[in-house]
């Protein structure tokens, strides 16, 4: 039994005894769904590569929450407007010794410390991923669900409008969604200072600076738009197989409603490959963003996006720059490949013949 | 005993895709009736079309025309609430136990959906549903395991609770043992019987192994096509089999009886079963019938009465 | 029981036990099984799930991958040639030449047996080519006949076409045809007929028995029909738990059964002869192969278990004129 496992089991087994003191009888009840937890947690700890990305996450959402709190530098001043001499030697590369009170890891051409900015862009990483996904998922779930369970004419039309969308190369539209969404969004930012306040919040930004909120709430707004599409899809094919399944047809028997069997029967049956999905799309969503920020078509400075960031130091690259390159690229590349191995393992955990495969080996037991 | 179920001239008919005009005429103008505590069996092979009537008649899948009858009212076009009212009186267990659970809940959630959907009034919710349990011959410990902790005989006493935990007075059983070994099946058999007399529910007892359905049935529908060709009490059937296709799949079925099956004399079997897209003009039968008539190729034969409570569509015994 | 083959037996199999290591531990798929085929006679294999009968057939001819291992016995055969080897202990090129020429296997479900990219004619030829020295061109002619044996209309356009042409008794046809094409001492179907209709069970149920007639061959059928039993069977075999339970003729395996299980098992079959006011059942189910306790595999569910049943595995006790038992209530101190 690995030790990751048995923490994970531990964990598991303290919260069964503390929910069976509050309500006496609750680890019977629930016994073997602790058995298929602890199964989940077993499979998924026995994956090297499960682990090390679990671990890339973990560091991930840490800074995601805490970057902005932790950074030692706020990102909207600019050291050279402040210290006028610095102007030459900027962007600082990165040096070890004591360099004249500059950051360690090097500056950009504003001369803030490179590293700072990193960490404070996990956060707008992790936001604009997330938001992204989460929509563009709830949107394509639903459309998939009701198009896979009715068929017919409802089918159709649904379908084609997603392959109509899906035809598009989702760049190019969501450059174009993102153009023309700009201005009215800027509008509506500066007539709605709640809104803007609650978002600025959010991606632990200045809420004065309301045009480059809106510039990156165009991103994701836009990319949202062609992100929902493939969810459809691959979720009409699941319910397409699962519908013909009889347990389907014996609560049509019993005279459920529509909504009941699709919430209740219908999607607990397909959400498996649906997550899976997801977890990779939290990468693939982190760099798209950036690659949009990194076209221009997000915020502008001081904003600190990583793709921005990236794009800034353009210009002097590479004898000039490459620390600022470097530093944020991994960023993204360890934001991305932590996703990726984690749904990796998650697509074992959920494959029913690993999972039982493995379950016979591990004899999983919840004791009282 | 009165009448509890009545289908008139029930037809079901699929569009072939890809054609505008084939039709699959899976059931072609099926009638019959069910009386209270009465199990009618029906017996059929491959492409008779017996599983689509099983699930017509409680409008699971709708009929394109017929109409369907319970304790005298006319249920086939009921909606909303009344249909829901209807389905909590007309019940059906499915063949395969493997996929007629959900996967994702357990017993307990699986057995507790029924009684919460038609808000029948039980107090004690799961103590309800463990006591029910025994009656299937299942105890409470099973009640917070999950479908795949159980055996398939287990899986399909669960499926024939949920079916019965509405209180219905007609329940359809799709070839109910059909997947299960041959000890489970008596179990099973058993527990439906016991039920059945102890709460007179009716049941259409659909399968395509003969000796279960005579064990089960008062009365047997044998379908050929989507009709049915005859239609007698059990044993009269047995006895005194009148239809041509009913004498050739009695004396198909293999016997547990070696004495018997070696002595028996088959009668010659002739071709497959034709597909039901493109069924032959008059008796559907006819193909294969070894009495097969002119008349045969010109009309379809009605079911008529042709002794008590014995109904028979061939022109070999209908008085022109 | 004689450990050799007597002139007009076709095989013996002795002490066959079959061992699947997996995750959740060992199962005893199959333990000291055993099996006699004579000449032209018809070997019925009967069980429930979970008995152990198609390992067991599986393992007569190696057919068994890791993780299963057979872990003792023999099965002895008699080739065409006369020769008798024990086919537990031949080398893999020569049991190779005995499967599918000398032995051959017809299974449950006839669309998994066919490739579909192939057609009917060419799973035939493709089984003549490999063991007998014979051209393409006489192949699809054998093949031609061969389909017109098996009873299937039109056999000179039949042979061209896919699986996906033809009906599930046509495709099961097309595997019996396949077969029986290099003239097999010993056919092994294992539920050949679970997947078809009644009648077209009945139809390929004949034509086995007029093939055996035709071509002198041994059928050795796996069922759990007893019907099936009854009308095909000479011998018949009962497996239970892994191990033979008892074997007779088939008139007395029906008219007198001496094991407990033979006797539950057929009164658990409805006949739809009789007027049955209650089938019987039997209480508990199949056992779990993996902890097999040291006593009876049918002590926890029989009627008349004694003590001895529970902690020892009962004796063969041999009842005269072919019928062998397996249990205490027939030891005889």
């Amino acid at each position: 039994m690995n030790p990751l496992y048995q923490v994970g089991s531990w964990l598991v087994d303290t919260y069964a005894k503390l929910r069976d003191r509050l309500s006496p009888g609750w680890l019977e009840r629930n016994r073997s769904k602790l058995v298929e937890t602890k199964l989940s947690i077993y499979v998924f700890t026995s994956s090297k590569i499960g682990v090390a990305g679990l671990v890339l996450v973990t560091v991930t959402l840490f800074l995601a929450i805490f970057g902005p709190v932790i950074a030692w530098e706020p990102y909207d001043v600019y050291p050279v407007l402040l210290n006028p001499d610095l102007a030459g030697k900027l962007p600082h590369p990165p040096c070890l010794n004591n360099c004249e009170g500059l950051p360690t890891a090097g500056t950009d051409h504003y001369g803030r410390d490179v590293l700072c900015l990193v960490i404070r862009g996990f956060r707008i990483s992790l936001v604009m991923s997330v938001i992204i996904v989460v929509t563009s998922a709830t949107i394509g779930v639903l459309l998939g669900l009701i198009s896979g369970y009715f068929g017919g004419v409802v089918d159709e039309v649904i379908m084609r409008f997603t392959d109509m969308m899906l035809a598009f190369p989702g760049l190019v539209l969501a450059i174009a969604f993102s153009l023309t969404l700009r201005p009215a969004l800027r509008d509506f930012m500066m007539a709605n200072p709640a809104f803007t306040g609650a978002a600025a919040y959010i991606f632990a930004l200045n809420p004065e600076d309301a045009p480059n909120l809106a510039n990156l709430l165009s991103v994701f707004l836009a990319l949202i738009v062609v992100w929902w599409p493939p969810y459809t899809r691959v979720v009409r094919g699941s319910v397409l197989t699962v519908k013909e399944q009889g347990f389907i047809e014996a609560a049509r028997a019993l005279g459920l409603s529509v909504r009941k069997i699709l919430l209740r029967h219908l999607l607990p049956n397909i959400i498996s490959p649906l997550l899976v999905m997801i977890t990779f799309d939290f990468a693939t969503a982190t760099l798209s963003s950036a690659a949009l920020s990194f076209l221009g078509l997000g915020p502008q400075p001081p904003v600190p996006d990583l793709g921005l960031v990236i794009s800034q130091a353009g210009q002097f690259f590479p004898e000039r720059s490459w620390w600022i390159v470097v530093e944020a690229g991994i960023a993204l590349l360890l934001i991305s490949l932590g996703w990726n191995l984690v749904g990796d393992a998650l697509r074992d955990v959920f494959d029913p013949r690993t999972r039982r495969s493995i379950e016979l080996k591990a004899k999983i037991e919840v004791r009282p | 005993m009165s009448e509890l179920v009545r289908a008139e001239n029930l037809k079901k008919y699929f569009r072939v895709r890809g054609s505008l005009f084939k039709t699959l005429k899976a059931v072609d103008g099926v009638s019959f009736s069910i009386r209270e505590g009465e199990t009618l069996g029906l017996v059929g092979e491959s492409g008779c079309g017996k599983s689509t009537l099983g699930r017509v008649v409680i409008r699971l899948i709708e009929p394109t025309t017929g109409r369907i009858f319970f304790r005298g009212k006319d249920v086939t076009s009921l909606k909303g609430s009344e249909l829901k009212g209807f389905r909590r009186e007309a019940q059906i267990v499915f063949q395969d136990p493997n996929t007629s659970l959900n996967p994702r809940m357990t017993i307990l959630e699986t057995l507790m959906e029924p009684i919460l959907e038609h808000k029948i009034p039980v107090g004690d919710l799961e103590g309800f549903i463990a006591e029910q349990l025994t009656r299937v011959g299942l105890g409470k410990e099973h009640l917070h395991r999950y479908p795949h902790e159980l055996s398939g005989g287990q899986r399909q006493r669960v499926a024939i609770l949920r079916a019965l935990l509405p209180n219905p007075s007609f329940i359809v059983l799709d070839e109910p043992t059909s997947s299960l070994d041959v000890s489970v099946q008596a179990q099973i058999l058993n527990i439906l019987k016991d039920i059945q007399s102890e709460r007179k529910l009716s049941y259409l007892f659909i399968s395509h192994d003969m000796g279960v359905v005579k064990y089960m049935s008062h009365r047997i529908a044998v379908m050929y096509l989507g009709s049915i060709v005859e239609l007698a009490p059990s044993d009269t059937l047995f006895e005194n089999p009148l239809h041509p296709y009913t004498k050739l799949l009695l004396s198909a079925i293999p016997v547990p009886d070696p004495k018997f099956a070696r002595s028996r004399k088959r009668l010659e079997i002739k071709g497959e079963p034709p597909s039901p897209i493109h069924l032959p003009p008059g008796c559907k039968f006819r193909p294969r019938c070894p009495f097969a008539m002119e008349k045969c190729r010109l009309e379809r034969p009605q079911l008529v009465e042709v002794e008590r409570e014995h109904y028979v569509a061939c022109w070999l015994y209908a008085k022109a | 029981m004689s450990t050799g083959l007597g002139e007009k037996q076709v095989l013996a199999a002795r002490g066959v036990t079959v061992r699947f290591y997996t995750y959740a531990g060992v199962v005893h798929a199959v333990t000291d099984a055993y099996l006699d085929v004579f000449e032209g006679e018809s070997v019925a294999l009967v069980g429930e799930t979970g008995c152990g009968k198609s390992v067991f057939t599986r393992a007569l001819t190696g057919l068994i991958e890791p993780p299963g291992r057979v872990e003792g016995g023999e099965v002895y055969f008699r080739r065409r040639d006369g020769r008798v080897v024990d086919l537990l202990r031949l080398p893999a090129e020569e049991l190779r030449g005995i499967r599918g020429d000398e032995i051959s296997y017809v299974f449950q479900d006839p669309s998994s047996a066919l490739d579909p990219l192939y057609t009917a004619g060419d799973h035939i030829v493709e089984t003549i080519v490999e063991h007998r020295d014979a051209s393409r061109r006489e192949a699809w002619k054998e093949a031609v006949r061969l389909l017109r044996d098996v009873m299937i209309p039109s056999p000179e356009a039949r042979v061209k076409n896919y699986p996906h042409e033809l009906s599930g008794g046509m495709r099961q046809r097309v595997v019996i045809a396949t077969a029986i094409a290099n003239k097999p001492r010993l056919l092994i179907a294992d539920e050949p007929t679970t997947n078809l209709d009644v009648t077209v069970q009945a139809q390929i149920l004949d034509l086995l028995k007029e093939l055996r007639e035709k071509y002198g061959m041994s059928l050795l059928l796996i069922t759990h029909n007893l019907g099936i039993v009854a009308e095909t069977a000479d011998r018949v075999y009962v497996m239970y738990g892994g191990r033979i339970a008892e074997t007779a003729d088939v008139y007395e395996l029906f008219e007198s059964p001496q094991h407990p299980y033979t006797q539950l098992l057929l009164r658990c079959v409805p006949n739809p002869l009789k007027k049955f006011e209650r089938l019987e059942s039997i209480p508990g189910t199949v056992p779990n192969l993996i902890d097999m306790g040291l006593g009876c595999p049918f002590a926890p569910r029989c009627p008349y278990a004694m003590d001895v049943c529970h902690r020892e595995n009962p004796p063969r006790v041999e009842l005269g004129g072919n019928h062998v038992v397996h249990c205490w209530l027939h030891w005889k101190r």
